[in-house]
């Protein structure tokens, strides 16, 4: 579908969500990040909030400054401006270090089972691609990544766990996360890495941005129990 | 300048002002005082600025002492308000002495009292606003002990400022509150008997409900229309149908992104009624299209709103750009 004629909908008084696809693409994060780019300079003062998703975008805007109808005319022409190679910000990689463990890598064994893989074949296949960031939120720094490998989907939890320890990596159907701070979750989780990303360093905030690259790389207990310190 | 030592904190009493706008596309939740209309008074009868911050005192027993010669005022809930254990009015400037004592001691009507004072208080900030959010772990509720600080006095405030008694918010739904939802473009998937039940039943609000959001116990069951949704944004007002049927509809330190379907919104003057309601509260919905919707909430502003808050309730804290996010001291 081309962006200028993507559906947009009412969400509220201050609020237009706009759809670009009904399934996740490799070439929308930088086309919503072009659309994002042009909000800010066509909305300006009356934005209040974007939250760019996989396939979509929702605007929040100040209902007392711009009327709906106007918010509205402003968005389609930032959807006829945006173009998925005007993405200004260059893209980062990093690095992050997971100890696929027993006693942090909680679902390895039903995965292992379930999908007839050993536990080193799970690492590998987990480990391997590069994934990059579709979208920034749940909770703050929490970065969904994608595509893990078809063998490696799995649905979530049917009762998610009240708690997930900082740091758990996790996958759910062919997304992968780290969760940043200790939370509630149903993603199924696979190790832990030691890197801090809760907000005890506020820098984590901006630490990953949508477009980023992103490769895990598998730690022994030894190097986790070093770095965790 | 310290101006209150906190004796009882309370069920949970926490530093709100209008929000963190701007940040919800690193994943922090906009946060900020549940009750609005409640928080714009507060300030208003002070003549603070819009975005001064205030107290959220939930439930009661709270209880702080006057440490220096300060102005308040209290707005929201009727949660039982003494000062020196004498009954002491809402909604109205008070000067208080040093060892005034001030105590909040139970829930007569509503939940979340707001405790304004002149020039507002000077907690920490974090990420442009001094809102606690405590899902993300994004400052604390106040503590046994701890200092709150404010400013000298320099102003003298009109202490005779009028509030116009019909402003004063509902605090007590003794029968069913009635909410006005506008249908989401989800809406359409969900089946029409989970539509039907959806509208027809009384929801029971569960006590299992907090800042983040208002879980909704329902009586028939609604099925959802999938279960492998790919997560989008939302936003507070946003009703998400989980898998087990029940309600839950996002507040304040809502996540910025969900994987539930939406059956609607509801808009802020909703959400104000629903920041005061009781665990227990029955609950209906009601079908509003888009322009209904909106002229409710101009009504509501111009009712339960201040005059100055009018103008700008919403937004008065500006953006950081998003290149340049301002840390924390």
């Amino acid at each position: 579908m081309n962006p200028p004629n993507s559906p947009i909908e009412i969400v509220s008084h201050c609020a237009l969500r706009v759809r670009f696809a009904d399934r996740i693409r490799a070439d929308l994060p930088a086309l919503i990040q072009s659309v994002c780019q042009q909000l800010e300079t066509l909305l300006g003062d009356h934005l209040t909030d974007l939250i760019p998703a996989y396939t979509s975008l929702l605007v929040i805007f100040n209902p007392q400054s711009v009327k709906l109808t106007e918010a509205q005319k402003i968005l389609r022409q930032a959807l006829t401006r945006a173009s998925a190679q005007q993405n200004l910000n260059p893209p980062t990689s990093h690095q992050i270090p997971v100890y696929y463990g027993e006693e942090t890598g909680w679902d390895l064994a039903w995965l292992s089972e379930q999908k007839a893989l050993s536990i080193a074949q799970i690492i590998e296949l987990h480990s391997q691609p590069t994934y990059q960031v579709y979208t920034i939120g749940f909770s703050p720094a929490f970065a969904y990544l994608a595509e893990i490998p078809e063998r490696l989907a799995a649905p979530r939890r049917a009762t998610p766990r009240l708690h997930i320890p900082a740091g758990g990596v996790g996958i759910a159907d062919r997304q992968t996360a780290v969760y940043p701070l200790d939370s509630p979750g149903g993603w199924r989780i696979l190790g832990r890495t030691p890197l801090d990303l809760s907000l005890k360093n506020p820098r984590n905030l901006t630490r990953f941005k949508i477009g980023d690259q992103i490769h895990f790389e598998p730690i022994s207990r030894q190097i986790f129990q070093r770095l965790q310190k | 300048m310290t101006l209150f030592e906190v004796i009882k904190p309370g069920f949970l009493t926490t530093f709100q002002d209008q929000g963190r706008p701007g940040y919800r596309q690193y994943g922090l939740a906009v946060s900020g005082a549940l009750d609005e209309a409640s928080y714009a008074w507060g300030n208003a009868l002070l003549d603070n600025d819009k975005q001064a911050c205030s107290l959220e005192i939930t439930l009661g027993q709270c209880q702080l002492k006057t440490l220096a010669p300060c102005q308040i005022a209290v707005t929201g809930a009727d949660l039982a308000f003494t000062i020196n254990h004498q009954s002491a009015p809402r909604y109205q400037a008070l000067s208080l002495h040093q060892g005034d004592i001030l105590h909040w001691s139970q829930a007569k009507q509503g939940m979340r009292a707001y405790l304004a004072i002149a020039s507002g208080f000077q907690s920490e900030i974090h990420f442009g606003s001094r809102s606690v959010s405590l899902r993300e772990g994004v400052g604390q509720p106040i503590q046994a002990g701890q200092i709150l600080n404010g400013i000298a006095q320099t102003k003298s405030i009109n202490i005779d400022r009028p509030f116009p008694q019909n402003a004063l918010p509902s605090l007590c739904h003794a029968n069913t509150l009635v909410l006005h939802m506008l249908p989401s473009d989800q809406f359409n998937d969900f089946s029409a008997a989970s539509q039907q039940a959806f509208f027809q039943q009384t929801f029971q609000l569960s006590a299992d409900s907090n800042r983040t959001g208002l879980r909704l116990q329902a009586t028939q069951a609604l099925s959802t229309p999938y279960a492998n949704m790919i997560s989008e944004g939302m936003l507070p007002g946003s009703i998400q149908i989980p898998p087990d049927g029940q309600p839950i509809i996002m507040m304040k330190e809502a996540p910025t992104i969900g994987g539930y379907p939406k059956i609607g919104t509801l808009f802020t003057t909703e959400l104000n009624q629903l920041a005061q309601a009781m665990p227990g509260q029955k609950i209906r919905f009601q079908a509003e299209n888009f322009i209904a919707c909106e002229n409710r909430q101009k009504r509501a502003y111009r009712r339960y709103y201040p005059y100055q808050a009018q103008k700008n309730t919403l937004a008065a804290i500006s953006r950081p750009a998003s290149q340049n996010v301002t840390m924390p001291p």
